[in-house]
């Protein structure tokens, strides 16, 4: 994955902004010449420590899986290592959690990642956000699944006893893979069609096909445009091909 | 920007490529219903310049002006007519109104019905939440047309949560004639002399709390006495 970039950023939203607490998005990334790992989390809102059960879920996964992936392998351990991830970060949450005398509702995130290697993308999504890829000729596709829930504000968390009904792990194949975007919900509803799953290319055209810097990226998601219609953090983290 | 659906935004950031938001923040319905008959000449341009207001103190709020949808169908001059379809109050300016002839309020009725059924329609394709419409007719209720089954469709679509129904009479209304044709659960209200301005503040205010509520909970209005006149 040598001629590939990563770029990331996270922003408070402006409803954090008015109620003086933290961003509570997190993200994290890996990247060697074998394998590319994104992640990306976002807090839950009601939850204390929120933020901190995002920075723990990202960065626990992104080191678990650098680990587990020292050199390439075959899409079958892929999943169960993408399993075995998730394992790994809950108990990470929980032995955190415990060490402070807290509840580990009180870290309730939602957690994506994506894992690349050579023709092969695995994901992870646990909770709201999406995972967005551009083919070699400029296809974009949503990988993720649309939350199936009763009340808008219902979500499965990472930290919850019951996250197994919601995880979803899958393998797929991806040759000619150009652009792979994360994006949590703040940005998600700016980019996402929610009635069809699909990705806005009048969103993700300008975003994927030029280089872009993380200082752009704050400056896209705190521009008024992002902020007048979304209130929530926001988090977009990007890896691109560069030219042959 | 996506005419007909109002769904995206073209907005560019500071430099470097330009970038296009979805909108897909919830909406907030609003249709007003307006008498533009001969007998309202004296308070045409009262009228409008409570459309501008409206629309420059909606556009003016940051939550409102991505969530309100505003429609305005004037009735007088023997027609029916659409002057202002459907769209998001940033980008709202206020009709022209010429009024004469008589009243056709039944008609009206029933296109304003079936321009709030619409709108919804395309929201509901789209995955977008709303909140529930509002259908409010200032009028003085003289000189109508036949208004039996608009009043019935009326009375209907209100009790089946379809549509909030508010009625402002004014002038030498026959109150009790719109009493009659408004739902039960929300007699009209008279309009205390030409005192437009403060109805429509009272409008403004009103749809910008239902604006940023969330769908389903309940708003508390600001009081109606300072454009009502208060029966005992």
């Amino acid at each position: 994955m040598t001629n590939w970039t990563t770029t990331g950023a996270s922003v408070k939203g402006t409803s954090h902004e008015q109620q003086g607490t933290e961003c509570q998005d997190a993200h994290a990334y890996h990247h060697d010449d074998q394998t590319l790992i994104l992640a990306i989390a976002d807090g839950a809102g009601s939850a204390t420590h929120g933020g901190t059960g995002a920075l723990l879920a990202t960065t626990a996964a992104t080191s678990y899986l650098a680990g587990a992936l020292g050199r390439r392998r075959a899409p079958r351990v892929l999943k169960r290592v993408l399993q075995q991830t998730v394992e790994h970060t809950r108990r990470a949450i929980e032995q955190t959690a415990i060490a402070r005398g807290h509840d580990v509702k009180h870290y309730a995130t939602t957690f994506l990642a994506a894992v690349l290697q050579r023709d092969y993308i695995g994901i992870i999504q646990m909770g709201d956000g999406a995972i967005i890829i551009q083919d070699g000729d400029g296809t974009l596709r949503v990988l993720t699944t649309q939350q199936e829930r009763e009340y808008v504000n219902e979500v499965t968390f990472l930290t919850c006893s019951t996250y197994h009904d919601e995880l979803r792990i899958s393998v797929l194949r991806a040759r000619r893979l150009r652009a792979v975007c994360l994006v949590t919900d703040g940005v998600e509803t700016l980019s996402v069609r929610r009635a069809t799953n699909t990705p806005h290319p009048g969103f993700f055209n300008p975003l994927l096909n030029n280089p872009v810097s993380p200082e752009q990226l704050v400056a896209l998601l705190t521009s008024p445009g992002a902020c007048d219609r979304s209130d929530d953090d926001k988090t977009i983290l990007l890896a691109t091909k560069g030219p042959q | 920007m996506h005419a007909d659906d109002n769904t995206t935004i073209r907005d560019a950031t500071t430099d470097g490529p330009q970038f296009e938001f979805l909108n897909q923040e919830q909406r907030t319905i609003l249709l007003l219903l307006l008498d533009v008959s001969g007998s309202v000449l004296h308070a045409l341009m009262m009228l409008i310049a409570g459309l501008r207001a409206l629309g420059e103190y909606l556009a003016a709020d940051q939550i409102a002006r991505n969530r309100v949808d505003l429609a305005i169908v004037a009735f007088g001059n023997n027609e029916v007519r659409v002057v202002q379809e459907f769209t998001t109050v940033a980008e709202f300016q206020a009709p022209t109104l010429t009024a004469g002839g008589n009243t056709p309020l039944g008609r009206a009725i029933n296109v304003g019905l079936d321009k709030i059924h619409e709108r919804k329609t395309m929201y509901k394709q789209h995955g977008i939440d709303y909140t529930r419409p509002w259908l409010f007719l200032i009028t003085d209720a003289r000189g109508t047309d036949d208004v039996t089954t608009a009043t019935e469709r009326l009375h209907r679509e209100a009790a089946d949560k379809r549509v909030a129904v508010y009625a402002v009479g004014f002038g030498e209304v026959d109150m009790a004639a719109l009493a009659r044709i408004t739902p039960p659960d929300r007699p009209p209200l008279l309009l205390d002399g030409l005192k437009f301005n403060e109805l429509f503040q009272w409008l403004s205010t009103s749809i910008r709390r239902v604006s940023a509520s969330k769908t389903g909970a309940q708003v508390s209005l600001p009081p109606t006495d300072t454009w009502a006149v208060t029966t005992a």
